[in-house]
C-alpha cells in the first residue's frame, strides 16, 4: 500500500501535475469563497478543460478544485456569515460570533487545523478499512439510509435554536419544499402549481444563499459600520491563528469524535457533509463543559463541523471506489471525469489497477494541505473585510452571490428563488426558526422519500426496525425526540415550583 | 473605514417583544401554515404513493406550525407588564442584544428597505440587460447613495467586475 501511495504521488508530481494541482487549489478556494458555486459545481464546469490532460493529471486537478473549496467556504462563513457551500453553513453559528468578538483569526486557525486533521483522519481510516470495504458498505441499505437521515434531522431540530417545536417545524417545512418537483415513485410532477420551472424542484444553492446571505446582508447594510463589535485584539494575526491550533489540540476529543462522525456519514451515499457537520456540532455541544457558549462563539462549534466536513470525504471514497456509487456530488463529478478519460469507475476499479485508487487518495489529501497552507498564510489576512463598511461589503457580497447563483444553471428564476429565501431567512432568523434545519431538510428530503419507498418495496414495513443498524438508529431517533420533551417538562415543573416557593 | 459609534439602547432580555416584532412573528407563522396547508391539501389529491411521504411529514408540521402560531398569538396578546423579571445580560448576550436594538431603529429599517429595493432593481436590470451592465451600474448607484469616496467607488467596481470576468468568463467559461 505504501509503495502504491508513493508511486501515485510520483505520477502526480510529473510536470505539469504540480502546477495543475496548484491552479486547482486556487480556483477551488475562490469558488469556495464565492457564495453560490460549490466545489462540485466548479469541478463540473471545469471538466471540459481536462480533455487534454492525462487521467492522473485530470484527477489531481479536479480533486484539487473539489476538495479545497470547503476551506474557501469556511472563510466567508466565519468572516461574514455567508456559507460558500452547504456544509459550511454550520460553521456560521459560532464562527461569525467569534468574528463579532474580534476572534476571527482564531476561528479561521481552528477551522483550518480541524479540517486538516479531519481530512488526514478520513483518508487514513479509508485506507485501513479498504480491505473490508465490500462487507462494510453492504451492511448499509435503504432502511439505514432512511434512519440515518431521519435521526440526523431530529438531532438538527433538537440542537438548533432554543425551541424544539420551532426546530421541528423548520425541518418539516424544509422537507415539504424538497418534495416540490417530480415524485420519486412514478415521476409525475407535484406541488408545481403549473410552473415548468418547479418540475426540477427547488435547487438547494439559491435557497441556501438566500436563507443565510439575505438576512446577514440586510443586517450588514443596516449596520453601516464594521462587523467586529469588539475590535480585533492587539495580538498579531499569526498568534491568533496559533491559538486556533492550540484549541484544536486542547479539544482533541471533540476533533476525534467529529472525525469519526464525518467518516461514518461519508459512508452513506447521499448523506451530505452538511448533516455530518451538524451532527458533529451537536455532539461537541453535548461533550463541552461550557455548553452555554455554543452559538455565542465557542471554538468547538467551529472545530467540530469543519473537521467532520473534511473527514466525510474519506468515508465517501468507500462507496464511490468500491461500488461506483458516488458518496456525494463531488464524487459523482469525479466518476464522470474518470469515465471521460476511459477509466472504468465502479466495482472493477478495486479489482483492476489500484494505481488510480491511490492517485485519487493522494489527490484527495495533498491539495487540501496546500489549500490549508494558503488559507493560513493569505486567507487569514482576509479578516480585514471585517473592518470594511457594512453597507459596502453587503452590496459587493450580494452582487457576487446573485451572479454565482445565476451562473450555476443560467436560470433567472433561480435569482427569484434566492430573493424569496432571503426574506424567508431574514424572518426565520428574527423569529427563532432554524434556518439550518430548513436547509439540511431541503438537502435530505429526496433521500428520505426515495429510501422510504425503497424500504417498503424491498423489506416491507418491518424493514425499518428488523435490521440491527436500522433498529439502533430508530431507537436513537426516539431518544432524540424524548430528551428535549423531558427537559421541557422538567423546566416547567421547576418554574412552577419556584413560583409556588416565591408566592408562599 | 468607519467603526460603529453610537451605542443603542439595550432591550431587556425576557421582556415582551415590540408590537412590530410580534406582528412579524404572526405573519411568518401564517405564511408557514398557508404553505404547509397547500402542500397537505395538494398531497391528498395525488394518486398512489406520491402523496404518502408529504402527508406523513406535512400533517405533523401543520400541527406544529399551528401550535407555534397559538403561542405567538398568546405572547402578542400579553401585556408588557406581565413580562418576567429579567436577569442581567452577560457580555456575550449584550453584543447580540445591542445588535438587535440597532436593527429595530427607524433608520435601520429605512436602510434595510433601501437595500431590498436596490437588490430588486439590480436583478431587474440584469434581467433586461446583462450582468456586465447591471453590476457596475447597480454598485455605482448604491455607493453614491451611501456616499463612498469616488476613488473607492472606482476601485470597488473595477475589482468586482474584474473578478467576475476572470472567474466566470476566462476560467469557467460561463457567459453572464
Amino acid at each position: 500500500m505504501i509503495e502504491g501511495l508513493i508511486s501515485a504521488a510520483g505520477d502526480l508530481w510529473v510536470w505539469p501535475g504540480p502546477l495543475l494541482m496548484l491552479a486547482g487549489v486556487v480556483i477551488g478556494l475562490i469558488v469556495g469563497v464565492l457564495p453560490g458555486l460549490g466545489g462540485s459545481a466548479g469541478m463540473a464546469l471545469l471538466l471540459p478543460l481536462t480533455f487534454g490532460m492525462t487521467p492522473t493529471h485530470a484527477i489531481g486537478f479536479l480533486m484539487a478544485v473539489g476538495t479545497s473549496s470547503g476551506l474557501g467556504g469556511q472563510i466567508t462563513s466565519i468572516l461574514i456569515s455567508v456559507p460558500g457551500d452547504p456544509p459550511n453553513a454550520v460553521t456560521t453559528i459560532d464562527g461569525y460570533a467569534m468574528t463579532k468578538q474580534g476572534r476571527a483569526a482564531e476561528a479561521l486557525g481552528a477551522a483550518t487545523f480541524g479540517s486538516v486533521f479531519g481530512a488526514v483522519f478520513g483518508i487514513v481510516l479509508f485506507l485501513l478499512v479498504l480491505p473490508f470495504a465490500r462487507e462494510l458498505v453492504l451492511a448499509v441499505s435503504y432502511p439505514e439510509f432512511f434512519m440515518v437521515a431521519l435521526t440526523g434531522l431530529l438531532i438538527v431540530a433538537a440542537v438548533t435554536g432554543g425551541n424544539f417545536v420551532k426546530g421541528l417545524v423548520s425541518v418539516g417545512v424544509g422537507l415539504l419544499v424538497s418534495f416540490i418537483g417530480l415524485d420519486p415513485v412514478v415521476g409525475n410532477p407535484r406541488f408545481t402549481f403549473g410552473q415548468l420551472y418547479l418540475w426540477d424542484g427547488i435547487d438547494v444553492v439559491p435557497a441556501l444563499i438566500g436563507l443565510f446571505a439575505g438576512a446577514e446582508m440586510l443586517q450588514l447594510f443596516a449596520s453601516r459600520g464594521s462587523q467586529a463589535v469588539v475590535t480585533q485584539s492587539e495580538t498579531p494575526v499569526s498568534s491568533s491563528i496559533m491559538d486556533g491550533l492550540r484549541s484544536t489540540i486542547r479539544h482533541w476529543k471533540t476533533v476525534l469524535v467529529a472525525s469519526v462522525i464525518g467518516f461514518g456519514a461519508g459512508l452513506v451515499p447521499g448523506i451530505s457533509g452538511t448533516l455530518a457537520a451538524f451532527v458533529a456540532y451537536g455532539q461537541a455541544k453535548r461533550m463541552s463543559p461550557d455548553r452555554a457558549m455554543f452559538g455565542k462563539g465557542a471554538v468547538e462549534g467551529v472545530l467540530a463541523p469543519e473537521t467532520a466536513n473534511d473527514a466525510d470525504k474519506g468515508g465517501a471514497m468507500l462507496p464511490t471506489l468500491a461500488f461506483g456509487i458516488p458518496g456525494g456530488l463531488l464524487w459523482a463529478v469525479l466518476l464522470a471525469g474518470l469515465l471521460l478519460h476511459g477509466v472504468p469507475a465502479g466495482p472493477t476499479l478495486l479489482r483492476g489497477d489500484l494505481n488510480i485508487v491511490y492517485v485519487i487518495v493522494v489527490a484527495a489529501l495533498v491539495p487540501r494541505l496546500i489549500a490549508a497552507a494558503i488559507v493560513l498564510l493569505v486567507g487569514a489576512r482576509a479578516i480585514v473585510v471585517t473592518r470594511l463598511r457594512g453597507d459596502v461589503l453587503a452590496a459587493i457580497v450580494a452582487v457576487i452571490a446573485i451572479v454565482g447563483v445565476y451562473a450555476l444553471r443560467l436560470q433567472h428564476l433561480d435569482i427569484v428563488v434566492l430573493m424569496i429565501f432571503c426574506y424567508l431567512g431574514y424572518a426565520m432568523e428574527r423569529y427563532g426558526f432554524s434556518r439550518l434545519g430548513f436547509v439540511i431538510a431541503l438537502v435530505l428530503g429526496a433521500l428520505i422519500e426515495s429510501t422510504f419507498h425503497q424500504t417498503l418495496a424491498t423489506f416491507g414495513p418491518s424493514g425499518f426496525v428488523s435490521r440491527p443498524i436500522a433498529l439502533v438508529l430508530a431507537a436513537f431517533a426516539v431518544i432524540v425526540i424524548l430528551v428535549p420533551l423531558a427537559a421541557a417538562i422538567r423546566r416547567r415543573r421547576a418554574t412552577a415550583a419556584a413560583a409556588v416557593g416565591s408566592g408562599s | 473605514m468607519t467603526e460603529r459609534s453610537d451605542a443603542p439602547t439595550i432591550p431587556t432580555p425576557g421582556a415582551v417583544p415590540g408590537r412590530d416584532r410580534r406582528l412579524g412573528a404572526l405573519i411568518l407563522d401564517i405564511v408557514l401554515i398557508t404553505f404547509t396547508t397547500l402542500i397537505v391539501v395538494s398531497a391528498m389529491g395525488l394518486r398512489g404513493d406520491a402523496g404518502l411521504v408529504p402527508l406523513v411529514i406535512g400533517i405533523p408540521t401543520l400541527i406544529g406550525a399551528v401550535y407555534v402560531f397559538a403561542l405567538d398569538l398568546r405572547t402578542a396578546l400579553a401585556r408588557d407588564g406581565a413580562a418576567p423579571e429579567p436577569d442581567a445580560p452577560s457580555l456575550l448576550d449584550q453584543i447580540s442584544l445591542e445588535e438587535e436594538a440597532e436593527f429595530e431603529t427607524p433608520e435601520a429599517r429605512r436602510r434595510q428597505a433601501l437595500f431590498a429595493l436596490w437588490v430588486i432593481g439590480f436583478v431587474a436590470l440584469a434581467w433586461l440587460t446583462s450582468f456586465y451592465v447591471a453590476v457596475p451600474v447597480a454598485l455605482l448607484v448604491l455607493f453614491v447613495i451611501v456616499r463612498l469616496h469616488p476613488v473607492a467607488i472606482v476601485v470597488a467596481i473595477a475589482g468586482v467586475v474584474g473578478l467576475l470576468y476572470v472567474l466566470f468568463d476566462l476560467f469557467l467559461r460561463v457567459r453572464l
